[in-house]
C-alpha cells in the first residue's frame, strides 16, 4: 500500500515537473516563426510622395511646406543658437581609418545629444521621396522616446494634458539631435543633412527598420523592443564612412498579426484589421491617413488626447528587465506571443482608451498648425 | 536534516521546480511593484501563491502518511 502511494506521488511530481519544463522550453526556444517575415520588405517599390503633397492630399490647408531652414535654439545662457539645415561642409576632411569605431563614436555623440536609440543603415534610394535626388551613402537614425507616463491611459483629463505636452515637446525640439549631429559631421569635412518631420527627404520608418531599430506594427508606427511605439525618428544622411547595423527581426510583425488591440481601440477605425496588404510595393498594414488626420489634426481637441493606437499597444511598456524579458519571449514562438497577449489583457496593461471622455485640459492647448 | 536525507530524486526535481516558480514570481511581482502596476502585482501575487502553494502541498503532504512520526516508526520496524 505504501509503495503504491509512493509511486503515485512520484508520478505526480514527475508529471508536474515535466509539464513545467516542457512549457518553459516551448516558451523560450524558437519554433513556428514562419509566416509574415516580409513586413516592410522591398518588392517593386514605388517611391512615396513628398510631405508637401501628402499634407495637401490630407487636406491640411494650413501646411505651407517647409518653413525657414534655419533653426533657432536657446543656449545655456539663454542666447540664441542658430543651426542651418544645409550649411557649408568644412574643407579639411577628417581621416576615417576604422568605420566601426567611427560608428560607435557617432552613436555615442547622438546619445549624448539626447537620443534614446541610434542605428546606422546603408541608405536605400527607394526610401527617398519622389523627385528627391539624395546621393548620401549612409543614414544615421535617431529615435527619441516619449516618456511612458505620458503615453499610458489614465482615466482623467490629466492624461490628455500629459500626452499633449509630450507631443509639443517633441515637435518643438525633436529635430535638435539630428541637426546638431549633421553639423558635427559637416565640421569633419563630410556632407550631411538632417531629416526631420516635414524637412525630411526620406521616409524615416523604412530607414529605421534597415538600421535595426525595430519593426513596423499594425498601427503604422515603428515598434522598438525597448520603447514600443512611442518613439519619434529623425535621420541624418551622410557620406562619412560608417559601419551599418543589420535589420533585426524581433517577432513584432508576427505579434501584430495576432493582436488587434490598436485596430479595436482606434475611435475612427483607421487602423486595419486582418492581414497586411501590399502598398506601393511594400507589404504592410496600411493605416487610413485621411481618416486619422481628420480626427487627430483637424478635430477640436482630439489630436491631443488620441494616442489610442499607442497606449493600447502591448509593446508600449516601460523599459525594464521584466518587459525586456517579455520582448525576448515574443520573438520566440506563437505560444509565447499568445501567452503574452493573454497576460497583457489580464494585467490590464493596455487599457482601452475612452475616446468619448471629455478632455477639457487639452481644449486650450496651442494648435498644431501654429508657429514652431 | 533527516527529512532532507529522506528526499528521493523526484523530490529534488519537485523542489527545483518550486524554486524556479518562486524566482519567476518574485521577479514578476517586484518588477511590477517598481512600476506601480498594482493590478499586475495583485494578480501575480495571488496566482503565484495558488500555484506555489499547491505544488508545495503536493511535495510536502501528497501521498505521505499523515504523521511524520508514523513514517519514522515504520522505518524503525
Amino acid at each position: 500500500m505504501t509503495i503504491d502511494r509512493e509511486k503515485k506521488r512520484a508520478l505526480l511530481i514527475c508529471c508536474g515537473s515535466l509539464i513545467f519544463f516542457i512549457l518553459c522550453a516551448l516558451l523560450i526556444f524558437p519554433w513556428g516563426n514562419g509566416g509574415i517575415e516580409t513586413i516592410g520588405k522591398e518588392r517593386q517599390i514605388e517611391r512615396a510622395e513628398t510631405p508637401d503633397l501628402v499634407f495637401n492630399a490630407l487636406m491640411v490647408t494650413e501646411y505651407k511646406g517647409p518653413k525657414d531652414k534655419t533653426f533657432v535654439f536657446t543656449g545655456i545662457c539663454a542666447e540664441q543658437v542658430k543651426m542651418d539645415l544645409e550649411a557649408q561642409v568644412a574643407l579639411e576632411k577628417a581621416v576615417v581609418d576604422d568605420p566601426g569605431r567611427e560608428s560607435e563614436q557617432i552613436k555615442a555623440l547622438a546619445l549624448s545629444f539626447g537620443a534614446d536609440l541610434v542605428g546606422i543603415a546603408e541608405l536605400n534610394p527607394n526610401w527617398a521621396f519622389k523627385g528627391v535626388n539624395l546621393t548620401h551613402r549612409y543614414a544615421i537614425v535617431i529615435a527619441e522616446a516619449m516618456p511612458y507616463q505620458f503615453c499610458r491611459y489614465q482615466e482623467n483629463s490629466i492624461k490628455a494634458a500629459m500626452g499633449a505636452k509630450a507631443a509639443i515637446d517633441f515637435f518643438n525640439g525633436g529635430g535638435r539631435v539630428s541637426l546638431f549631429l549633421a553639423d558635427a559631421i559637416r565640421k569633419m569635412g563630410y556632407p550631411a543633412r538632417a531629416h526631420y518631420e516635414s524637412w525630411s527627404q526620406v521616409m524615416t520608418i523604412p530607414v529605421a527598420i534597415d538600421a535595426g531599430l525595430g519593426e513596423m506594427g499594425r498601427n503604422g508606427l515603428l515598434i522598438t523592443p525597448e520603447y514600443g511605439p512611442r518613439c519619434r525618428f529623425s535621420v541624418v544622411t551622410t557620406d562619412l564612412p560608417l559601419l551599418p547595423d543589420k535589420p533585426r527581426r524581433m517577432g513584432i510583425a508576427r505579434f501584430c498579426e495576432g493582436c488587434n488591440k490598436c485596430a479595436e481601440a482606434c475611435p475612427i477605425k483607421a487602423v486595419p484589421m486582418g492581414s497586411p496588404s501590399v502598398c506601393r510595393g511594400l507589404l504592410k498594414w496600411q493605416v487610413d491617413l485621411q481618416k486619422c488626420f481628420k480626427y487627430w489634426y483637424k478635430g477640436d481637441d482630439s489630436w491631443a488626447r488620441c494616442l489610442a493606437c499607442m497606449t493600447t499597444c502591448p509593446w508600449n511598456k516601460p523599459d525594464n528587465l521584466l518587459h525586456k524579458a517579455g520582448a525576448f519571449l515574443a520573438s520566440r514562438s506563437p505560444l509565447s506571443r499568445w501567452a503574452l497577449l493573454k497576460i497583457d489583457d489580464l494585467m490590464n496593461y493596455g487599457a482601452q482608451v475612452d475616446t468619448t471622455a471629455n478632455a477639457s485640459a487639452s481644449a486650450k492647448l496651442p494648435s498644431m498648425t501654429g508657429e514652431r | 536534516m533527516s527529512r532532507i536525507k529522506n528526499l528521493k530524486w523526484y523530490d529534488w526535481i519537485g523542489w527545483l521546480v518550486n524554486l524556479l516558480m518562486a524566482a519567476i514570481a518574485l521577479f514578476f511581482i517586484l518588477a511590477n511593484a517598481l512600476e506601480a502596476e498594482w493590478r499586475a502585482v495583485l494578480i501575480g501575487a495571488s496566482g503565484s501563491v495558488f500555484l506555489i502553494g499547491t505544488w508545495t502541498w503536493v511535495l510536502l503532504y501528497y501521498g505521505k502518511p499523515k504523521s511524520w512520526k508514523f513514517t519514522q516508526n515504520q522505518a524503525r520496524q
